[in-house]
C-alpha cells in the first residue's frame, strides 16, 4: 500500500490536496476481497451456521446486525481520532479532516443499517418493529448526531475553519458511542446484553456461530476499509476541483477588473467634453 | 411472515445498501475525475 498522507498545513495547492491514501492496485485487490468474503459470509451465515434453539432462523440476522453495529463504532472512532489529530497543532492536516468526514459518512450508513436490521430482527423476536428501549434510542441519537455532523461539514467556509468546527463536533458526538455500548448494562433494557460475552466475560455463543460472527466482522471491516478509501479519494478530488474553480473565478474577476480600469479613461474624456482641436 | 422472510429481507437490505452506496461512490468518483484537467488527474484515472 503506497500512502501519500503528508501534512498540507493549509496549502492551496490543488494537486497536493488530491493526494490519494492508497494505490489503485491495493483498492482493486481490496474490492475483490470484499466481494469474495461477502459471498462466503452469505453461504456461512445462511447455510452452515446452526439454527438457534430459541430464536430459530431469525437469529441468522445476527451475522449482519452485529458487524454493522461494530462498523458504526469503528467508523465514528476513526472520525474522532482523526478529528483529535487535526485539532492537535503538531499533526494538523486537512488530510485528517477529509478522512474524518469520509469515515463519518460510512458510519452513518452503517448506523442506519444497524437500526433497520435491529428493527427487522425485533419484529419476529420481540413482536415489535420499534420500542423505546435504551439501546435503540441511544443508537437513534447517534445516527442523528452524525447526520448533523455531516450537515455541518457541508456549510461553506474556509477549509481550515470548517475542519476545526467539524473536529470539535465529532469529539462531542463520539461521547454517545460508549453510552450506546454500555446502555444494555446501565439500564434495564429489552435488548439483550453482549452477544459473545456475558457480564462474567464467559463466551455465551456456540463455537461455529462465534467463528462465523468473527468472519462477518472481518468481512465488514474490509468493506469499511474499501469504502473509506474510495470516499477519501472522492473528497480529495472534489476539494481539488473546488479549489481550481475558485482560482479560475479569482483570475476571471481580476482580469475583468483590469479591463475596466483600462477602459475607464474613455468616459472621462467624454465627460470633460473637450472639443476636437481645442487647447489643453 | 416467516422467519426466513425476515432473514432474507435483512440480508438483502444489507447487500443492497452496501452495493448501492459503493456504486454511487464509484459514479461520483468517475464524474469528479472527469471534471479535472488531464494534468491534475490521479495516476489511476
Amino acid at each position: 500500500m503506497t500512502t501519500s498522507v503528508s501534512p498540507v498545513r493549509g496549502s492551496r495547492d490543488a494537486s497536493a490536496r488530491s493526494g490519494l491514501l492508497a494505490s489503485r492496485r491495493f483498492v482493486s485487490v481490496l474490492g475483490w476481497s470484499c466481494l469474495v468474503s461477502m459471498a462466503l459470509l452469505v453461504w456461512l451465515g445462511l447455510s452452515v451456521a446452526p439454527t438457534d434453539a430459541v430464536q430459530k432462523d431469525a437469529q441468522r440476522l445476527m451475522y449482519v446486525h452485529v458487524p454493522a453495529a461494530w462498523l458504526a463504532y469503528l467508523a465514528f472512532g476513526v472520525t474522532a481520532a482523526c478529528s483529535a489529530l487535526y485539532l492537535w497543532p503538531r499533526t494538523r492536516s486537512l488530510h485528517y479532516d477529509r478522512l474524518a468526514g469520509a469515515s463519518a459518512e460510512i458510519g452513518v450508513l452503517f448506523t442506519a443499517l444497524t437500526l433497520a436490521l435491529g428493527s427487522i430482527w425485533g419484529r419476529p423476536v420481540w413482536g415489535t418493529w420499534w420500542t423505546w428501549d435504551a439501546r435503540l434510542v441511544t443508537t437513534a441519537i447517534l445516527f442523528f448526531l452524525y447526520l448533523g455532523y455531516l450537515a455541518l461539514r457541508r456549510v461553506p467556509d474556509d477549509p481550515q475553519v470548517r475542519a476545526r468546527r467539524s473536529a470539535i463536533a465529532a469529539l462531542v458526538a463520539v461521547v454517545d458511542v460508549p453510552i450506546v455500548h454500555f446502555s444494555v448494562s446501565w439500564w434495564r433494557t429489552l435488548h439483550q446484553e453482549g452477544t459473545v460475552f456475558g457480564e462474567d466475560r464467559d463466551a455465551q455463543l456456540d463455537a461455529t456461530m462465534a467463528w462465523i460472527l468473527l468472519w462477518a466482522v472481518v468481512t465488514f471491516t474490509l468493506v469499511y476499509l474499501f469504502l473509506v478509501l474510495r470516499r477519501y479519494d472522492l473528497a480529495g478530488i472534489e476539494e481539488a476541483a473546488d479549489e481550481r474553480q475558485l482560482e479560475r473565478a479569482i483570475v476571471e474577476r481580476r482580469s475583468e477588473a483590469a479591463s475596466s480600469v483600462v477602459a475607464a479613461p474613455e468616459p472621462v474624456s467624454v465627460a470633460v467634453g473637450a472639443a476636437p482641436g481645442s487647447a489643453p | 411472515m416467516t422467519d426466513a422472510a425476515y432473514v432474507i429481507g435483512g440480508w438483502g437490505l444489507t447487500a443492497g445498501a452496501i452495493g448501492v452506496y459503493a456504486l454511487l461512490l464509484q459514479r461520483r468518483l468517475r464524474r469528479a475525475v472527469r471534471s479535472l484537467p488531464p494534468e491534475e488527474r490521479p495516476p489511476w484515472a
